[in-house]
């Protein structure tokens, strides 16, 4: 009789300590995300950028100011440029036009210099950077810009002359 | 005469024996039990959304993109709730096994008391634990795409784990 107590106590704590060791096992599970990244390209020219003063102009000079502008984007990617006269050249109150056209380089990355183009030109835009690869900047997209303008003795005297510098970021 | 009062005595002795034992058998109690067991094993039980793959809304370059879910973990002990993904944690390209995010993975539990992002990778890390009892725990999946990600679809795997703790 003793014998029959001890097997069954003995079956009944064989599946308790089976049941639990089993229950006990983690249980996991997995689910699949999915994301779809647009393209995208941003270009802004920061607030201190926007009107570029050319200071000393004096006949027979190379006078130079430096701008900015911020390009972001995550394909490979071409900075274009144009002015906004005919010619490309700078236009005055006056009615006269510079002689020489303005020139443009990049500083970082480095890229240039190039004649902007007028908007009658053959090809109104010029590339200053080419095939820039988002991964280019390490993270900053701001751009160095030196705009260069040189005056010579047969420019008119004029009270002001300006051009407007179109800046175009666009995929390769 | 004699005879009669014997009688009489031996009568009497035998009524106060009987009372006396009759007495004695009442005031005994009698008592017997019935022994119960029960087997109460410990059980977890994680239940994720399967309704389809989730997609992230919001992927935009520079900007985080989020999918919500509602993760269930049932469980009568004590237990620990851990997530860890794949590729160290990084979304890869649907076409091109090779192409990865330059960010890892976030999770974060949006309930009372919301967490902080854990950051998935390859090994299950720690995500949420608790006492016994039913949960329902809202979660964030959130991805920041940089600007050198490549524009295409890409996808992960995101595994969870409750164990006992």
């Amino acid at each position: 009789m003793n014998a029959i107590k001890f097997g069954l106590l003995y079956a009944l704590t064989a599946a308790s300590l089976l049941s639990i060791v089993a229950a006990s096992q983690p249980v996991s599970d997995s689910t699949r995300v999915y994301a779809s990244l647009p393209s995208r390209i941003e270009i802004n020219v920061p607030t201190q950028h926007e009107d570029l003063q050319l200071q000393n102009c004096s006949p027979a000079r190379q006078i130079s100011v430096t701008g900015s502008v911020e390009v972001k984007s995550n394909l490979i990617w071409n900075l274009d440029v144009a002015g906004s006269t005919p010619s490309g050249r700078m236009h005055g109150t006056g009615d006269h036009e510079l002689h020489n056209s303005m020139t443009l380089v990049a500083q970082n990355p480095s890229g240039g210099p190039v004649v902007v183009p007028g908007t009658e030109s053959s090809s109104p835009a010029v590339a200053l950077l080419s095939n820039i690869a988002p991964g280019d900047y390490s993270g900053s997209s701001a751009i160095g810009l030196i705009f260069g303008q040189l005056f010579e003795w047969d420019d008119y005297a004029d009270d002001g002359y300006q051009l407007t510098v179109a800046l175009t970021a666009g995929p390769a | 005469m004699r005879i009669g009062r014997w009688r009489i005595l031996s009568h009497l002795a035998r009524l106060l024996l009987v009372v006396s034992l009759g007495g004695s058998i009442t005031a005994l109690s009698v008592s017997d039990s019935a022994h119960l067991q029960a087997v109460y094993p410990s059980k977890l039980e994680l239940v994720l959304p399967h309704e389809g793959d989730l997609q992230m809304l919001g992927a935009s370059s520079g900007n985080d993109a989020k999918a919500s879910i509602l993760i269930t973990v049932r469980s009568n002990v004590d237990w620990l709730l851990r997530v860890k993904g794949y590729h160290g944690g990084r979304m890869q390209k649907v076409t091109d096994s090779g192409v990865l995010l330059k960010n890892q993975m976030r999770v974060q539990y949006t309930g009372a008391s919301p967490s902080r992002d854990v950051v998935l990778t390859n090994s299950y890390k720690n995500y949420r634990r608790g006492p016994p009892g039913e949960y329902l725990m809202p979660t964030d999946f959130k991805q920041r795409f940089a600007w050198v990600d490549q524009p295409t679809n890409y996808t992960t795997r995101i595994s969870f784990k409750v164990s006992p703790d």
